[in-house]
């Protein structure tokens, strides 16, 4: 069944993308153009795919009528990843230019804002999907899960290596509970709470888009949550194999704008 | 073939057989029948009630496309 439903145009533009994630790794991994060049394709590889992401996640937004919940839903989601690329690309500026990147510092005020649009945007689609079922179980349900990994976060992470840790700056210890506790609260726990609201639909078609967005925010949360660790403790660098887990999920999320275009679309009887 | 099966046949794919089901009940229900009983004169409270179900998660495009299916299943 997914054959027929899945468009060339959504296999191509995933192709696309996930060819440009390799590409990027490839080079990064192998640099036998040398490391500026393994530099740029980290940084710029970055900004491109996650970029086009946004504007795929964008244009599915305009798929739905004004005025229509699934435009400002998509829309948000386009945004916040949008917010993402927009933190990339200053983050390439500064080590592109052999500058230190600051940290916290401009990027971050990027990478936190797609937070907010990406929560408004779960947020809002899971309150949508109301129309089908009640939302204080899964409501309830997904704060539990939120609760307890939030719980898990602090005695093993946050506590232990960052609040208690002396060395650490007021600002670098504030990104580094921020990131993950906005990673359990504003991505983990909506995305939980969206694929609850859409399980009800089985293997209903109009569910499936939102199983590869909630993919996608788990590898960003996943990835969010190991840079905080890294940067805590000195050992991250640019064009580790944590990067592309960002990519990746943006790709994830893209994919899941694509379905949705393609899942809407009755085939004429 | 029955309203009540017509209209699960056209919803099943996109939104499941629980969710299909459920809107085809609610609206018997509402008009005092029961799913076995609806028939073609029932047909707008049923195309009604697809509206109020799809319109938060799909285009109107849509909606009207699997309107117009339903529509023909019936005829």
């Amino acid at each position: 069944m997914s054959g027929r439903v899945l468009s060339r145009y959504t296999v191509l533009m995933v192709a696309l993308m996930l060819g440009s994630v390799a590409v990027a790794a490839g080079l990064n991994y192998f640099p036998v153009l040398g490391d500026t060049v393994a530099l740029w394709a980290a940084d710029l590889g970055s900004v491109a795919v996650v970029g086009l992401a946004a504007a795929i996640v964008v244009g599915t937004a305009y798929c739905f009528g004004k005025g229509q919940p699934g435009r400002l839903y998509w829309m948000l989601v386009g945004v916040g990843a949008a917010m993402y690329a927009l933190g990339d690309l200053v983050w390439s500026i500064y080590e592109l230019a052999g500058n230190e990147v600051p940290y916290p510092g401009l990027p971050d005020a990027f990478y936190l804002a797609e937070y907010v649009f990406l929560t408004a945007g779960l947020a809002y689609a899971a309150w949508s999907y109301r129309s089908l079922g009640d939302i204080k179980m899964p409501l309830a349900l997904s704060g539990a899960v939120g609760a307890a990994a939030a719980g898990g976060l602090y005695v093993w992470f946050l506590n232990p290596l960052v609040l208690s840790d002396p060395e650490i700056a007021a600002g670098e210890k504030a990104l580094g509970v921020a990131y993950p506790a906005f990673d359990v609260f504003l991505a983990f726990m909506p995305a939980v709470l969206i694929i609850l609201m859409v399980s009800r639909l089985g293997w209903g078609r109009f569910g499936w888009p939102w199983w590869a967005v909630a993919v996608g925010v788990l590898f960003i949360a996943a990835s969010d949550t190991a840079y905080a660790w890294l940067a805590a403790v000195d050992r991250y660098e640019s064009g580790m194999i944590l990067d592309y887990g960002w990519m990746l999920g943006h790709v994830a999320i893209a994919t899941g704008a694509l379905l949705a275009r393609d899942v809407t679309r009755v085939p004429r009887a | 073939m029955n309203i009540a099966e017509a209209v699960k046949d056209v919803l099943e794919p996109y939104v499941g057989h629980m969710v299909a089901d459920t809107c085809v009940r609610a609206t018997a229900l509402s008009i005092g029948k029961t799913s076995d009983t609806l028939d073609a004169a029932d047909l707008p409270p049923l195309e009604n009630n697809v509206r109020k179900l799809l319109l938060p998660i799909a285009p109107s495009s849509t909606i009207d496309a699997l309107i117009a299916q339903i529509e023909r299943n019936v005829a």
